[in-house]
């Protein structure tokens, strides 16, 4: 069965998971993506002028768009029931793949003929259809993207997140302590770069390669800061957010939180720690996901930047690696259950009707802050 | 050229200079820094005046790199007012309120002149005055008349809740400005903090001394763009110089090699005014060294120390435990501490790392066999390994190190009066390290041919501390420099303090 997709590459709350889980039937689940010509115009760019070739993931419509639409990370995935079926539509002139590191994948690999480019089966170039399936996911964190010739179709923008609960509301399984991978909102920060050079020279391996990558846009979630941007909805005070780190990047990058409270480092490439780890910082290798608890007890933008200090956009100041994350109180709040059109309804608009969360919100101190 | 313009002599002078600090024997067991005035109350907090200023600091190759620095403005002032590489380091106490008053006195020569401004992370810091900045408020280099609120003048106030190692550093355009030198580490002693018996963190964290290593690295060529140019111009941001980092200069504590492992403060000569700080850690056998490892700009420097692991014992001044770290394991307190011969010093992260040596399965006896026919004509110290009691309680039973008090405390008696392991080549034969004592017994000398030696005054053991990035041993092409200092474990004969 065919589901549908989320487009957003920041998740701001809960809701969207458990959409998706009230209508899923134990089958599984399908996503249908397409690999297609994008182009990504620089914050300051002129339109028509400065645009920089990419290739992205995006939802299958049936057929192959017209070259040129805006590129974003690929959709989030997030499959429910454990399995996850991807049928890839290739719009490219390359063959392409799809694989998820920490993820086992199903299948018989195919024979090879010639030089192996790829770690995984590959869909032949446009116009030909491919089916990716993986059974029995681990929860956790993850990145999707193109296991062929991953130097140059990762920078190019072949790449996406794949986030996958324990149940709604809580990470990982913890049967030792409970609800302690329980969360009320989440954050998601995918980072990653773009060298224009090799993005705009793909096909020939006359300028610019692997050998000479030197990224010069820094992104968040497809984009770099750009004031005044859109900061990212990271939850409300005295509630626990899970910030989800994970870098496609092929650089090490530091994401440190400002004047916000530590954060409580829980799990690390999708696999949970023994115990979680204080820090205002993580240090995020290429390939790395990170998952953070973090529970702010004010409202307020909070400032994360990378600390290896990627802070430029091409040739401008202030730009890069710098997000801000916004915590603000839900609507008008007032803590009851009642439908009455303003209030937030916490079980229904957070985790959907009928669904009871790991962690029992009521719990928590909204009070003082919120109201 | 400008890097050259003091090559040959300047070393010469700074290698002099480390052996007349080690013949000096004057080293400081604790960290250099300023503890503010104020008493920490909210009503009396401890404050800090900070001025950025522009300054040309050293480094050991002969180079002059021009830097911008915090300097401290206090009265009175621990370093006459002069900017700084790195920053004052702030060293407070737990649950005291502190201020930062910061003023921009930055002039270029070219370019308009930027704000600056100082984050603090893993603090909550509330800033006012000055005017609006992405990351915090800035201040500017003057007053906009007019205006109820001092533009040129910013206050940070925190109050220090936790104990452990932090930095601060610009938080306008950190790439640029913390580059340029807009960088400082902040200690926040253990509330009721006694320097008899020192604690990182409260109990269990005792050490006896204690040591900063905030590492740090520079490319000249943004600074002499700067210089030139000016901070925004297209020489500089229409370049890969700050998005494609790459770096020509390691420093410890803001020296290079050998520079370091000179004196610190004024002592050091005219051409450190700039660098007061030095790294140069010394101990004996036995003691627990505290660690203080910050990676202070943009790269990971992944910092080796020979001689024997360090167990890390917090990040980001937290405890690796889950006394504070961990909501998971209610009423469990598990030891989240690890062991380690490298620290990445990942930047912007802080570890604290405890590091002991006792010479313990070298499987010789450190101090020396007195009638070793071999060392005849330098026979070592004659010593007896005196085992009663456990050296950690002062009472039996015994533990298999030297009792303190004894000749040789901490010694690993289990190796006492075992030989040399192997025969020495006659001295003709050998060549020497500046820091060779000729003898190979700690606390011991022996002869050494005229010119050689001389940087190990006192017969002790010396391990290199350096980044374990290879080409960082070098000031800008020259090898050896950049980020590398010796460990010497001193016998116990010797007096440190």
């Amino acid at each position: 069965m065919k589901k549908t997709i989320l487009m957003h590459a920041m998740l701001p709350v809960l809701a969207i998971i458990c959409a998706v889980l009230v209508a899923s039937p134990s089958v599984a689940q399908v996503f249908e993506l397409a690999a297609v010509e994008t182009q990504w115009l620089p914050p300051g760019g002129t339109a028509d002028v400065d645009e920089i070739r990419m290739w992205g993931f995006i939802e299958d419509t049936g057929s192959c768009p017209a070259p040129g639409s805006p590129w974003t990370p690929g959709p989030v995935l997030r499959p429910t029931d454990g399995s996850l079926t991807i049928n890839l539509r290739n719009c490219l002139s390359v063959p392409v793949s799809i694989m998820i590191p920490g993820q086992v994948a199903t299948g018989t690999p195919e024979p090879l003929t010639g030089r192996v480019q790829s770690f995984t089966t590959e869909t032949d170039p446009f116009p030909a259809t491919g089916i990716y399936i993986w059974t029995g996911l681990n929860a956790g964190t993850f990145i999707y993207h193109s296991g062929t010739n991953p130097g140059r179709q990762v920078p190019m923008g072949l790449y996406g997140a794949i986030i996958v609960d324990n149940a709604p509301g809580e990470a990982y399984p913890d049967p030792a302590a409970g609800a302690a991978f329980a969360y009320n909102n989440e954050a998601l920060l995918l980072y990653s770069e773009i060298d224009p050079a090799l993005n705009n020279d793909p096909d020939t391996l006359e300028v610019a390669r692997p050998l000479t990558y030197s990224p010069k846009y820094f992104l968040i979630n497809g984009q770099p800061f750009d004031a005044p941007a859109s900061p990212v909805p990271a939850g409300f005070p005295g509630a626990r957010t899970l910030i989800r780190f994970a870098n496609i990047g092929l650089k090490s990058y530091m994401p440190l939180i400002l004047n916000g409270p530590y954060m409580k480092v829980i799990a690390e490439d999708g696999h949970p720690y023994p115990y979680a780890k204080e820090q205002y910082m993580v240090n995020l290798a290429p390939g790395k996901t990170m998952d953070a608890l973090w529970d702010p007890t004010a409202q307020g933008n909070f400032p994360i930047f990378d600390r290896s200090h990627h802070l430029v956009s091409g040739a401008s100041s202030e730009g890069g690696m710098l997000a801000l994350l916004q915590v603000s109180c839900p609507g008008d709040f007032d803590g009851d259950l009642d439908v009455d059109g303003t209030d937030l309804e916490l079980y229904g608009d957070i985790f959907g009707p009928g669904v009871v969360p790991a962690l029992d919100v009521f719990s928590l101190n909204f009070g003082s802050i919120c109201q | 050229m400008k890097y050259k313009l003091f090559s040959n002599s300047h070393s010469l002078f700074v290698w002099a200079a480390v052996l007349l600090f080690l013949l000096a024997g004057s080293a400081t067991a604790a960290i250099d820094g300023i503890s503010g005035t104020g008493t920490g109350t909210p009503a009396d907090p401890v404050t800090f005046d900070l001025t950025v200023k522009m300054n040309a600091i050293s480094t050991a190759d002969g180079g002059s790199v021009v830097f911008w620095g915090y300097a401290d403005t206090s009265v009175p002032p621990s370093n006459a007012n002069r900017p700084q590489y790195p920053g004052p380091t702030l060293i407070v106490e737990q649950g005291q309120t502190v201020e930062i008053i910061l003023t921009n006195e930055l002039e270029l020569l070219t370019g308009a002149t930027p704000n600056v401004s100082i984050v603090f992370p893993g603090q909550q810091v509330t800033a006012t005055g000055g005017v609006s900045g992405l990351l915090t408020r800035e201040a500017q280099t003057t007053d906009v008349p007019g205006t109820p609120e001092d533009e040129s003048l910013v206050t940070y106030t925190f109050i220090a809740t936790n104990p452990g190692t932090y930095m601060y550093h610009s938080g306008t355009r950190p790439e640029l400005q913390v580059e340029m030198g807009l960088l400082g580490a902040l200690i926040v002693r253990p509330a009721g903090f006694n320097p008899l018996n020192p604690t990182a963190y409260g109990p269990g964290t005792e050490y006896d001394r204690e040591f900063l290593f905030l590492l740090s690295e520079m490319d000249p060529l943004i600074h002499e763009t700067v210089f030139a140019y000016g901070p925004d111009a297209p020489e500089l941001m229409e370049t890969d110089a700050l998005s494609d980092y790459f770096s020509k200069y390691w420093f410890m504590n803001g020296r290079t090699a050998p520079d370091n492992m000179g004196n610190a403060g004024e002592s050091a000569g005219s051409l450190l005014l700039y660098q007061p700080y030095n790294s140069l850690p010394r101990m004996h056998p036995g003691e627990r060294m505290l660690m203080r490892v910050i990676g202070g700009n943009r790269e990971m420097h992944p910092f080796h120390h020979h001689g024997n692991h360090a167990r890390v014992i917090a990040r980001d001044g937290r405890l690796l435990d889950t006394g504070t770290g961990g909501p998971l394991a209610p009423g469990e307190d598990p030891d989240l501490s690890f062991e380690v011969f490298t620290i990445n010093s990942v930047p912007g992260e802080t570890v604290d790392a405890i590091f002991e040596w006792t010479g313990k399965g070298l499987n010789w006896d450190v101090y020396g066999v007195s009638d070793d026919p071999q060392f005849a004509t330098d026979p070592p110290l004659p010593h007896d390994c005196t085992d009663l009691v456990d050296n950690e309680t002062g009472v039996a039973p015994p533990d298999g190190y030297g009792d303190p008090g004894t000749d040789t405390p901490w010694e690993y008696c289990a190796d006492h009066l075992k030989m040399f392991p192997t025969l020495l080549p006659q001295k003709l034969d050998l060549a020497f390290g500046g820091w060779y004592g000729g003898s190979p017994f700690l606390g011991s000398m022996g002869a050494l041919p005229p010119g050689e030696g001389g940087l190990n005054p006192n017969g002790g053991f010396s391990y290199m501390w350096h980044s374990h990035t290879e080409k960082e041993l070098t000031n800008f092409d020259i090898f050896p420099g950049g980020m590398l200092t010796m460990l010497i474990i001193e016998g116990w004969n010797v007096d440190i303090d």
